[in-house]
């Protein structure tokens, strides 16, 4: 498109081409569809195909590691300044368990009993049933045989000291969970190790 | 709006491509990709199966392969040590970080040695921060022993 001065024409029509103007404007969509393509194909690589989305909390520091497995729907124990959290809700002062000489931790132990009672009364409905005979018909069962509401990924900040984990960890144990994990960021491949 | 030419001037044909309804749906898919996007990829380290808390059944765990064989890392304040069978080897800390990087190579050289072995068990201070716990499960898990037991009370220094 031919670019014009801005400012006053001369009222005999100089520069004009003659006849009326055209007001056809032709615009160059190629750039942006090409643009557009590459931006949403980065975007589906890059989407969730997991059926798990942690919660982050901003003072949450998670540490790194390179051989990270997927998540998996599980229940989820933060461990943060702020508290203990169950499944976002708060469960106990992180200060008192710090503090406490004993590895039980009785409030997270309940919720957690509680949290088991609940999964196994779902267990028993019929939906339940039939997609465990579905399972069990594909032989699916063996690789996957532990219940989700059974595991339990730990979301802790990387300065939190190991005792503390531990006592989670014990907690989590003998009220009744069969699966602990840790959530981690993924270290990049290039990366240098800690 | 694009258009398709067919170069001869004589018979002009020009066919009009309509892009707009395209242009929409990229625009609303972005959009949704955009707000849905998860950009911090947060994934899960495991504990070995085999060491679960509390089991339902009654059913015997079978132990894994050469588990005879003591496999322990330690996680000191000072650096790792590994203990397999009688052998002790330390990896001091290296400017004042630990030295990750030797510890994968002589695991590796460990799992070359017993190739069947899956299980390890790590030992950790109680004062060390939970960084160091994951660091030297990251190492023996890029060793290829997965079956980790995390144990209670930390190693002697």
């Amino acid at each position: 498109m031919p670019i014009h001065v801005p400012g006053l024409r001369s009222r005999r029509g100089h520069g004009r081409t003659g006849g009326r103007r055209s007001a056809v404007a032709p615009l160059n969509m190629t750039a942006m569809v090409d643009m557009f393509t590459v931006l949403c194909v980065f975007l589906l690589q890059n989407y969730a195909t997991t059926n798990q989305v942690l919660p982050m909390p901003e003072k949450v520091d998670l540490p790194a590691a390179r051989e990270v497995k997927e998540l998996k729907p599980s229940n989820v124990v933060i461990i943060a300044e702020d508290g203990i959290l169950l499944n976002n809700i708060k469960i106990a002062e992180f200060r008192d368990v710090k503090e406490q000489e004993d590895w039980l931790i009785t409030s997270l132990a309940k919720e957690l009993e509680k949290v088991i009672q609940v999964g196994e009364q779902s267990k028993q409905t019929l939906g339940s049933q039939l997609r465990t005979a579905v399972k069990e018909a594909k032989k699916e069962a063996k690789t996957e045989d532990i219940d989700e509401f059974r595991k339990v990924t730990v979301q802790s900040d990387k300065n939190v000291d190991f005792l503390t984990v531990k006592k989670i960890m014990y907690t989590v144990t003998e009220a009744g969970m069969r699966e602990i994990n840790f959530a981690v960021l993924k270290k990049p491949e290039s990366a240098t190790p800690l | 709006m694009a258009h398709i030419g067919d170069g001869d001037d004589s018979r002009s044909k020009t066919v009009d491509l309509n892009l707009v309804p395209i242009i929409d749906l990229m625009s609303v898919c972005i959009i949704f990709l955009l707000i849905t996007a998860v950009w911090t990829q947060v994934s899960m380290i495991q504990i070995g199966s085999s060491i679960y808390g509390k089991k339902t059944s009654d059913e015997p765990v079978e132990p894994p392969p050469r588990a005879e064989i003591p496999f322990r890392l330690d996680v000191l304040r000072d650096g790792y040590r590994v203990i397999i069978g009688r052998q002790r080897m330390t990896f001091p800390k290296v400017n004042n970080a630990y030295d990750q990087e030797r510890l994968v190579v002589e695991l590796k050289k460990i799992k070359e040695l017993y190739p069947d072995k899956a299980d390890a068990t790590i030992t950790v201070l109680d004062e060390l921060p939970y960084e160091s716990l994951i660091g030297g499960m990251d190492a023996l898990l890029t060793a290829g022993f997965p079956e980790i037991a995390v144990a209670t009370a930390g190693a002697a220094p």
